[in-house]
């Protein structure tokens, strides 16, 4: 144990005070203290250095302090993966389940093969060499000419809707008797066996466009795009329709769908 | 130290950062400004500090901004004014009061470290840390601002 003096009681007190002594020897030299009543005094006024909380002191504001925390999601590959399985296999659900309407071409009534009447075109005044009016100063030729023209001119009234739109060379054969239009008729099979009769005029008709074998062969080969993967290759017919302007119609179809269509 | 963290830093360590400083400075505008610097610079620092040394790192920064203050503004240390307002003690002033008036007498440095030691229960090497001393050089510096605060209530007592 320490021995208490004048020269280190400061010292010895201190240590007291900070807890540096502890034990046994705290309990001597608290004692000794005690027992003398200078050193009692002393230590109290080293106790009373030791400094108290001020809970009267002012506080601050601390909320001025305080910062604004965002709330993080944090990202989980496992639930985003889950998330992605269960929309893709909703969606590839949906389309399978998906009914098209089957797309098809009305058909449009064909307008009833009635005989339309003959046009008739009123006779022009044709001032023949007969004529002997004194007014006609026509010479002989024009008069033919005209004539002539006339007839011929009878021939441009051929109904265009009647022309098939199908690049299929067509003969047409007009006749014309007595100024009128008789007959158009597509002559491609029956030409041979029709005896033109020597007043009678024969068109062909034709356009430069690509023969239709050329189109069957192009829609023969459908691209394997990756609709056709899931739905299947579709399959492309061609049939005859009596319906349709070009007497076919193309029909499409796969595991899904089937589309007819006529033109 | 995450945001949480920090935020449960300043409900934790603000008030009593805040009264280490008023303490010292006795102004309450400088003291408020001080400690809103520390704690401005912690977040700055957020991913630097950890949560267990935030007290720490909040001390030390505040005390050196406290002394730049300090010797910025030439500013002498005055007793509370909470302290003068007990107009009714004035006459028989409680020990508290005497060793308020007491700690003018210390220097900057031992006042920091008897109240850091004394209200924040700090040891040596904390001090040491947050003031930028050794633990020896803490320690004599608490012995010396405790035997002043001593002499001074010995003196006082003899006089009363």
């Amino acid at each position: 144990m320490k021995q208490i003096n004048d020269e280190n009681i400061d010292e010895i007190m201190f240590q007291l005070l900070e807890g540096e002594i502890t034990g046994f020897e705290r309990e001597q030299l608290l004692t000794a203290i005690e027992a003398d009543e200078a050193y009692s005094n002393l230590w109290q006024a080293w106790q009373q250095t030791i400094l108290t909380p001020e809970l009267e002191l002012p506080v601050m504001n601390i909320r001025q302090l305080k910062k604004k925390t965002a709330r993080v999601i944090p990202f989980n590959f496992r639930y985003a993966i889950a998330a992605m399985l269960v929309l893709g296999l909703g969606l590839a659900v949906f389309l399978v389940n998906q009914t098209p309407g089957e797309i098809t071409v009305s058909e449009v009534p064909k307008p009833a093969q009635t005989k339309q009447p003959v046009k008739q075109i009123p006779k022009p005044e044709i001032k023949t060499p007969e004529d002997t009016r004194v007014d006609s100063l026509i010479p002989l030729k024009e008069k033919i000419r005209s004539m002539a023209d006339i007839q011929t001119d009878k021939t441009n009234e051929i109904k265009q809707e009647n022309i098939p739109a199908t690049p299929i060379t067509t003969e047409i054969k007009s006749t014309i008797e007595h100024d009128k239009i008789v007959e158009v008729t597509d002559t491609k099979n029956k030409l041979k066996e029709v005896e033109v009769p020597e007043n009678h005029i024969i068109v062909t008709m034709s356009n430069d466009s690509k023969p239709a074998q050329d189109f069957k062969k192009d829609i023969s080969k459908p691209k394997q795009t990756f609709l056709s993967r899931i739905f299947g290759t579709p399959k492309f017919k061609l049939e005859n329709d009596s319906n349709t302007r070009t007497n076919r119609r193309l029909i499409i179809e796969n595991k899904q769908y089937k589309i007819i269509a006529g033109f | 130290m995450t945001e949480k963290e920090y935020n449960t830093s300043v409900d934790t360590h603000a008030n009593a950062l805040f009264r280490f400083i008023y303490k010292s400075l006795n102004v309450r505008e400088d003291a408020e400004n001080i400690v809103q610097d520390a704690f401005e610079s912690l977040w700055l620092n957020l991913g630097k500090v950890e949560f267990e040394k935030a007290k720490s790192w909040l001390f030390t920064t505040a005390y050196r901004k406290m002394i730049d203050s300090i010797r910025r503004e030439k500013k002498m240390v005055e007793m509370p004014e909470f302290t003068k307002e007990k107009g009714s003690e004035a006459m028989q002033p409680d020990i508290k009061d005497i060793v308020n008036k007491a700690m003018e007498k210390l220097t900057e440095t031992q006042r920091t470290v008897i109240m850091l030691r004394d209200y924040e229960g700090y040891d040596y090497a904390e001090i040491g840390k947050i003031t930028g001393l050794n633990e020896s050089q803490v320690k004599v510096y608490i012995f010396r601002g405790r035997q002043t605060l001593k002499n001074y209530l010995v003196k006082l007592d003899h006089i009363i």
